[in-house]
């Protein structure tokens, strides 16, 4: 080949967009896009990172029951956002997160009982908030399903990788991870009480905790 | 020119476009970017940051792990008061002393005891903290814009640590101590208003 057509060649390639390989299905793309849902909901993010931290921190085996009971939690949270209840959920989360975040940054363990509520009520609040806008039918309940698996892997593997992870630097990470996670919750959780975020209005708190009365 | 130099030329030109932003920032993406940009943008908020992180490395463990820590939970609570409107008098001069005071300790060699640095360290804290959190109520997304300036922080902190471990070598010692009174002499003209953030 000649310099002139490589050049010419090279030059043509540079301009070359995107090639989009497959088409859409509106079930899968449902699904994977629960599945990514949990990462992409800040609330719910911070809330998994915190209880990933926690879990891992302490040991999934002395964790006790706190991975079924985030189970136990978000399938039914998951069916009633299903079926149309949808309140806000992100102060919840942000409270969850701010007690892991405590434990973990203070590397001072939670008692299996609380841990195990706090997972439950994560799980609950994660699938409640969880319902997209504008989707029914086969698609809302594969995002719902692709949510409730991506949650639970979310965070049973990244307590796995937390508690794997053996170096002291490594143990470090994890507890400045942690008062990040309590660090961003405290202030918007501020934001909330002050009254001036819109995530929680008042006839949208979820009727067991509302810290306003 | 050569008909190929000049269709690598026009290539190279095409490839070096940026994209257009015809939108400015906002939703989580926003929230998170202007949070992260925050403490960057800022040179007294970054100077302080690695000096915190860099004094905690020169006083070596555990404080090289509990300021980082520390501070930003209580740079949340300096954030929470700057959330709910309570006015704290002089925050920019506390910013600019924040830098002064600890690139004095690192420049002195000043070795306290673990709880003096997280006092010292938690007191200015408060002032970051306050400055952030004016802010909140008008990010796109306040948690992401939370999220966003708390992991800036914390990245200037390992910066700050990561330079700070040159003090294993001598000539380390010295180029950590020349760099706190760098930071010192910044926050002094900071302070004296000779330079303006």
């Amino acid at each position: 080949m000649s310099r002139r057509s490589a050049a010419l060649l090279i030059s043509l390639l540079m301009f070359s967009i995107d090639a989009s390989a497959h088409g859409s299905s509106k079930s899968l793309g449902s699904f994977f896009g629960g599945f990514v849902h949990p990462l992409l909901e800040p609330a719910h993010l911070i809330a998994l990172l915190a209880l990933s931290l926690c879990l891992g921190q302490r040991g999934l085996a002395s964790s006790g029951m706190s991975v079924p009971a985030f189970i136990t939690g978000i399938v039914p949270g998951l069916v009633a956002a299903g079926f149309g209840w949808r309140p806000d959920t992100d102060v919840v989360l942000l409270g969850v997160a701010t007690l892991a975040g405590v434990s973990v940054a203070s590397a001072a363990p939670i008692p299996r009982s609380v841990l195990a509520a706090g997972c439950a009520v994560a799980g609950a609040s994660i699938g409640l908030g969880s319902s997209p806008d504008l989707v029914t039918g086969g698609a809302l309940w594969a995002t719902l399903f692709g949510t409730g698996l991506g949650a639970i892997a979310w965070l049973s593997n990244g307590a796995a990788l937390v508690q794997v992870a053996k170096r002291p630097w490594v143990k470090i990470l994890v507890r400045v991870a942690g008062s990040w996670a309590t660090a961003s919750s405290v202030l918007v959780l501020a934001l909330w009480i002050v009254g001036t975020h819109p995530v929680s209005k008042p006839d949208q708190v979820t009727n067991f905790i509302d810290l306003r009365r | 020119m050569r008909i190929e130099h000049k269709t690598v030329v026009v290539g190279a030109l095409a490839l070096s476009t940026g994209a257009a932003f015809a939108h400015e920032g906002s939703g989580v993406a926003g929230g998170f970017t202007s949070g992260f940009l925050h403490p960057i943008n800022g040179w007294d908020h970054i100077i302080a940051m690695v000096a915190v992180g860099l004094w905690g490395a020169f006083l070596g463990r555990p404080a090289i792990w509990v300021l980082p820590i520390v501070f930003p939970m209580v740079m949340a609570f300096g954030g929470a008061i700057g959330v709910t409107g309570f006015h704290i008098p002089g925050v920019e001069t506390g910013i600019a002393l924040s830098a002064v005071v600890l690139g004095a300790m690192i420049a002195l060699a000043v070795r306290p005891p673990i709880w003096v640095a997280a006092v010292i360290v938690g007191s200015f804290a408060i002032f970051h903290g306050y400055a952030h959190g004016v802010e909140l109520p008008q990010a796109a997304d306040p948690i992401a814009y939370s999220l966003g300036f708390v992991i800036a922080t914390g990245l200037l902190h390992l910066a700050g640590i990561a330079f700070g471990l040159l003090v294993r070598w001598p000539a380390g010692k010295v180029a950590v101590r020349a760099c706190g009174t760098a930071i010192s002499a910044a926050g002094v003209a900071l302070l004296i208003g000779w330079v303006h953030v």
